[in-house]
C-alpha cells in the first residue's frame, strides 16, 4: 500500500535505521475522535480517557479493534459511543459497531477481553463511570449485553480490568479496579498542584474499592471480593490491574495500581483467599517508599532470569518505575537500566515492552499527556501534550530514540492515554493503535527492517470443555538450540492502561541467532495456568502457531 | 512531592571566599534536597565540563568575589525560602527588580522561592539570570543543580554541581548530587565515591546530619546494586541510627532483610518504616484512607 511521504517517519537508532513506524490512520478506514467530558478539561472524570482492546470477534485469525469512548459530564450516559471495527486485513478495518449490535452510550473506561462464559469465543467486558457492562460474543457476528444475567454491573467508577483464572478452576474471573466515589454535579472545589489551580481529586475524594467476581461456570459471576480476601486492604484510588504469575508458585497473582497510594499485590494463599503482600514484595512504593500513580503496567523478563519485571508508568516529577523480579521481593531497577531522571517531564499512561526490530530484545514504549490543561514546562515542570517515550533495548541499557525526525508521534505531543500491540496485519512484526484523549485513534504499522526471524505463539486449550482455551496467565518459554540463553513472556492480562491486548506471545531473534535458515526452529515449554506443561520441539520459526495441549498448528506462515 | 522536616539551616554561599546569609530552613523540598553550608578544602573534582549546557568556564568567571546582596533583600530571605510565603516574597522581589533589575540575588531568591516549592520549570529561567548576571554566586549552581536533576536534565545538572564544586569542592552536597547522577546511569563506583565524599564533607555538622543519613541509605543502594546485602544493611543501620525520620531508608532496610531471610527484624524495620511514616507524612500512614480535603496530586 502507497504510504505518503510526509507519513513515513524512520527512527534512526544508528546510521542504519532499526525500527520505522509509519502512522497509516488514514488510509485505515478507522476515522473516530474519542471524547471525554469537555476541554478545558475541569474535573478528574474527564482526564483519564477510554481504552482500547483487541479482539478476534469473528474468529478469522486476525485481531479486530473495540474502542471505547467517553461522554459528558452533563449526561454521562450519553456519549457518542463506543465503536467496533472489524479487521479486513492489511491495516484495513470496517466500523462494524451497528451490525455487531454494540450500543454503548455510557461514559466507558476500561477493555478487558475474554471468553467469560467459557464457549471458546472472547467477550467484551467494559467498565464505566456507572455501571460496567458485560457484551456476550454470541458467535454469529453480534454481541449481546448480558451484564445483568452475569451480574458484574458493578455500579462504581470502573478503570482497569482483567480477565484471569484466579482460583485456579479452569474458567476466567474477573477482577475491576474502581477509582473514586464522583458525582459530577457535585464536583469537589478546585486544588492547587505547583501554586496552579487544578481539578480536584484523586485525593479529597473518598476510594473505591475494587471488585473481584469469581465465575460460577455457567456464564454467571459471584461477587468474593469479601471472602477472597481482596477487600482485606484500604480502598484505594484504583487505576490499573495486572493479573500474572509473577511470583512463578503456579497461580495467579494480581497487581492493582493505585493512583498516589500503595499499589496491591494480591498473592494466593494456601487456603484460596488473597493477601495483599505488595510492601513485603517490594513493589508498593518505589524504593524510597514514596507511592507513585502507576497508571500503565508492563510485564517482560528485563534481567533475563526467567522471572517477570513489572514496570510502572507515573505522574510528571516522579519517575517511572522498574522493578526487577528476584523471586521473594522486587528490586527497584529504573536508575540500573536508565529509565529513572529521563521521565521525570512526563505523565505516562499506556506502555508495552515489544521486540520492535525483532532484533532478540524487547524495546519499551510509552505514551504520555498530563491530565491538567494548564501544565506547562515552566508551571508545572511538564507540558500538557506529550511525545511519546521509545527506548531501544542495549545491552544493559535502555537507550531512548528521539530523533525529531524520526515517528512522527516522537516528533509531535499528545494527549494519549490507550494502546494495543499486536502483529494486525500479520507480517510477524508488532504494529500498534493508540487512542488520544479527544483527540483520534491512530494506526501504526511497524515497517522496521526485519532483522532476524520472529515466532508469534498462542494458545489454544484444545480439550473438551476447556473454559480458558486461550490460556490467559500462561508462561511460554523459548530455547533455542544454539544458545543457553532463553526467552520468556506471560500470557498476563490487564495492563496497558485500560486496554486490552492479545494473549499473543511475539518473539523477535537477532540474526543468525538461530544458525542458518531454512533449518531454524526453536523448543517452546508453555506452562498453562493450571500447571500442566506443553513442550513442542522442532518448532519452525517466521510463523505465528497455535499450541494445544499435545501439538501445534501453524496459523499464519511468511 | 514528597514534605520533609524542617532543615536546620540554609546557608547561600556567595563565592569561594564563604560570604554567606543565614537564613531559616526552608520545607517541603525533596527527600533528598540538601541543606547546603559552606565547607572549603580542595578535593579533586571530576573531569566533565560545563560547557556543553551554556554554563561559564571557571576560566571565564571575573576575578574577584561577587557583590553582597542588596540590604534590602536581606529581610525577603525567609519569605523566599518558606514554600508557605514564597508566594508573598515573590510580590516584594518583583517590585525590587522594578528598581535593580541587574540583581543576580533577587534573581536567585526569586528562583529559591519557586525551588522550595517544588516548581522546578518555574525557577529555572530565574536560576539561570541569576547566573548571567553574576556568574560567581556560587549557591546559584547548587541549587540549578538539583533543579535541573528534578526536570530530568541529567547532564546538565552535573554541570551545575560541577561549577559549584569548583567554588566549594567539600560542598558534601553538590557530591550527592552528582552521586544521584552516577546512580542513575549505572555509574556505581563513581556513585559510591560521591556519596562517600558527602559523609565525609558533613560529618560532624548538625545540621547536615540527614543528609549525612541520606547519603548512608544512597550507599545502600549501591551495595544492593552490586549484590552486597550486609554491606546494604550496615548503611542502613547507620542511615536509621542518625535520622530516624528518614522513612524511605526504613523501607530500604525492610527490604534488605527480607532479602537476607530474616523475617522477624523485617518486620521490626517494617514497623519503624510505618513509624516514621506516621511522624513525617502522617497522611500516608493511614493508607490513603483520609487524604486533605481539596488536595491535588504529588
Amino acid at each position: 500500500m502507497p504510504v505518503p511521504t510526509s507519513m513515513l517517519v524512520i527512527l534512526a537508532v544508528t546510521q542504519t535505521p532499526r525500527i520505522v513506524l509509519t502512522d497509516v490512520t488514514d488510509a485505515s478506514g478507522i476515522a473516530m475522535t474519542t471524547i471525554s467530558g469537555t476541554r478545558p478539561h475541569t474535573q478528574i472524570l474527564e482526564v483519564n480517557g477510554s481504552g482500547l482492546g483487541l479482539i478476534d470477534y469473528d474468529g478469522d485469525d486476525d485481531l479486530d479493534l473495540f474502542v471505547a469512548n467517553g461522554a459528558t459530564l452533563d449526561d454521562p450516559e450519553h456519549g457518542p459511543g463506543c465503536r467496533l471495527y472489524r479487521n479486513l486485513g492489511d491495516l484495513r478495518f470496517e466500523d462494524v459497531t451497528a451490525a455487531a449490535g454494540i450500543d454503548v452510550h455510557r461514559w466507558t473506561m476500561g477493555v478487558a477481553v475474554g471468553d467469560a462464559d467459557g464457549d471458546g469465543r472472547d467477550d467484551l467486558y467494559l467498565t464505566c463511570f456507572g455501571p460496567n457492562i458485560l457484551l456476550r460474543n454470541a458467535g454469529d457476528g453480534t454481541f449481546t449485553d448480558v451484564t445483568a444475567a452475569a451480574g458484574v454491573g458493578d455500579p462504581g467508577w470502573g478503570t482497569g480490568c482483567a480477565f484471569g483464572d484466579l482460583d485456579a478452576d479452569g474458567d476466567l474471573d474477573l477482577y475491576v479496579v474502581n477509582y473514586v466515589a464522583f458525582d459530577p454535579t457535585h464536583p469537589p472545589p478546585p486544588a492547587e498542584f505547583k501554586g496552579v489551580t487544578v481539578l480536584a481529586g484523586p485525593k479529597g475524594l473518598a476510594a473505591a474499592p475494587d471488585v473481584l467476581y469469581e465465575n460460577q461456570g455457567d456464564g454467571t459471576f459471584l461477587d468474593v471480593s469479601e471472602s477472597s480476601g481482596c477487600r482485606a486492604v484500604m480502598p484505594s484510588f484504583g487505576l490499573g490491574v495486572l493479573i500474572c504469575d509473577l511470583d512463578g508458585n503456579g497461580t495467579q497473582d494480581i497487581l492493582v495500581g493505585n493512583d498516589s497510594q500503595k499499589n496491591f499485590l494480591f498473592e494466593r494463599q494456601a487456603d484460596g483467599r488473597f493477601k495483599d503482600v505488595g510492601l513485603r514484595r517490594g513493589i508498593a512504593t518505589n524504593m524510597e517508599g514514596s507511592e507513585q500513580a502507576t497508571m500503565g503496567i508492563a510485564v517482560a523478563d528485563v534481567d533475563d532470569n526467567g522471572r517477570p519485571d513489572v514496570f510502572s508508568t507515573n505522574f510528571s516529577s516522579d519517575t517511572n518505575t522498574l522493578l526487577l523480579n528476584k523471586g521473594r521481593f522486587f528490586d527497584d531497577g529504573t536508575s540500573r537500566f536508565g529509565l529513572s531522571m529521563i521521565s521525570r517531564p512526563y505523565l505516562g499512561w499506556a506502555c508495552s515492552f515489544v521486540d520492535l526490530d525483532r532484533d532478540g530484545d524487547e524495546d519499551l514504549i510509552m505514551f504520555n499527556g498530563h491530565v491538567y490543561p494548564q501544565a506547562s514546562r515552566q508551571t508545572m515542570d511538564s507540558e500538557y501534550e506529550q511525545p511519546p517515550l521509545l527506548f531501544e533495548r542495549s545491552g544493559d541499557r535502555f537507550e531512548r530514540i528521539d530523533d525529531p525526525d524520526a515517528f512522527g508521534m516522537l516528533g509531535g505531543a499528545y494527549r494519549t492515554r490507550a494502546a494495543v500491540w499486536a502483529d494486525l496485519d500479520r507480517d510477524g512484526d508488532v504494529d500498534m493503535i493508540v487512542s488520544e484523549i479527544d483527540g483520534p485513534v491512530r494506526v501504526i504499522r511497524n515497517d522496521s527492517p526485519p532483522q532476524g526471524p520472529w515466532l508469534i505463539v498462542e494458545l489454544d486449550d484444545n480439550r473438551p470443555g476447556a473454559r480458558n482455551r486461550r490460556g490467559l496467565g500462561a508462561r511460554i518459554e523459548v530455547d533455542m538450540p544454539r544458545s543457553t540463553r532463553k526467552r520468556t513472556r506471560w500470557l498476563a492480562t490487564g495492563g496497558s492502561f485500560q486496554s486490552a491486548n492479545p494473549p499473543a506471545a511475539h518473539f523477535g531473534f537477532a540474526a543468525g541467532e538461530l544458525g542458518p535458515a531454512p533449518e531454524q526452529t526453536v523448543g517452546l515449554t508453555v506452562t498453562w495456568p493450571d500447571g500442566g506443561a506443553t513442550k513442542p520441539t522442532d518448532v519452525p520459526v517466521n510463523r505465528r502457531i497455535a499450541v494445544q495441549r499435545d501439538a501445534f498448528r501453524v496459523i499464519d506462515a511468511d | 512531592m514528597p514534605a520533609i522536616p524542617a532543615i536546620a539551616a540554609l546557608v547561600l554561599a556567595a563565592a569561594t571566599s564563604a560570604a554567606a546569609a543565614q537564613v531559616p530552613p526552608p520545607t517541603g523540598v525533596e527527600p533528598d534536597r540538601p541543606v547546603i553550608a559552606p565547607i572549603t578544602a580542595p578535593v579533586p573534582t571530576s573531569e566533565s565540563t560545563p560547557e556543553s549546557t551554556n554554563l561559564p568556564r571557571p576560566d571565564e568567571l571575573p576575578p574577584g568575589d561577587p557583590p553582597p546582596p542588596e540590604p534590602e533583600l536581606l529581610p525577603l530571605r525567609a519569605l523566599a525560602l518558606d514554600p508557605h510565603t514564597a508566594d508573598e516574597a515573590r510580590i516584594r522581589l518583583d517590585a525590587h527588580l522594578d528598581a535593580h533589575a541587574d540583581s543576580a540575588w533577587a534573581q536567585l531568591l526569586y528562583a529559591m522561592s519557586y525551588h522550595v516549592q517544588g516548581r522546578y520549570g518555574s525557577a529555572r529561567p530565574h536560576f539561570e539570570r541569576a547566573i548571567r548576571l553574576e556568574p560567581r554566586l556560587s549557591a546559584t549552581y547548587h541549587f540549578y543543580g538539583y533543579c535541573l536533576y528534578y526536570l530530568g536534565e541529567a547532564e546538565r545538572a552535573r554541570a551545575a554541581f560541577e561549577m559549584h564544586l569548583h567554588f566549594l569542592p567539600r560542598e558534601g552536597n553538590s557530591h550527592f548530587g552528582i552521586g544521584l547522577i552516577d546512580l542513575d546511569e549505572d555509574h556505581i563506583d563513581d556513585a559510591e565515591r560521591r556519596f562517600r565524599l558527602a559523609i565525609e564533607y558533613q560529618a560532624g555538622n548538625r545540621r547536615r546530619i540527614k543528609d549525612v543519613a541520606a547519603a548512608h541509605a544512597r550507599l545502600s543502594d549501591v551495595d544492593v546494586r552490586r549484590g552486597h546485602l550486609d554491606d546494604a544493611l550496615d548503611e542502613l543501620d547507620t542511615a536509621v541510627a542518625l535520622y530516624p525520620d528518614l522513612y524511605g531508608a526504613h523501607l530500604k532496610r525492610y527490604q534488605v532483610l527480607v532479602r537476607l531471610g530474616r523475617d522477624e527484624d523485617a518486620d521490626h524495620a517494617y514497623d519503624a518504616y510505618e513509624a516514621a511514616l506516621a511522624r513525617v507524612r502522617p497522611e500516608l500512614s493511614t493508607g490513603g484512607a483520609a487524604p486533605s480535603a481539596g488536595a491535588a496530586r504529588p
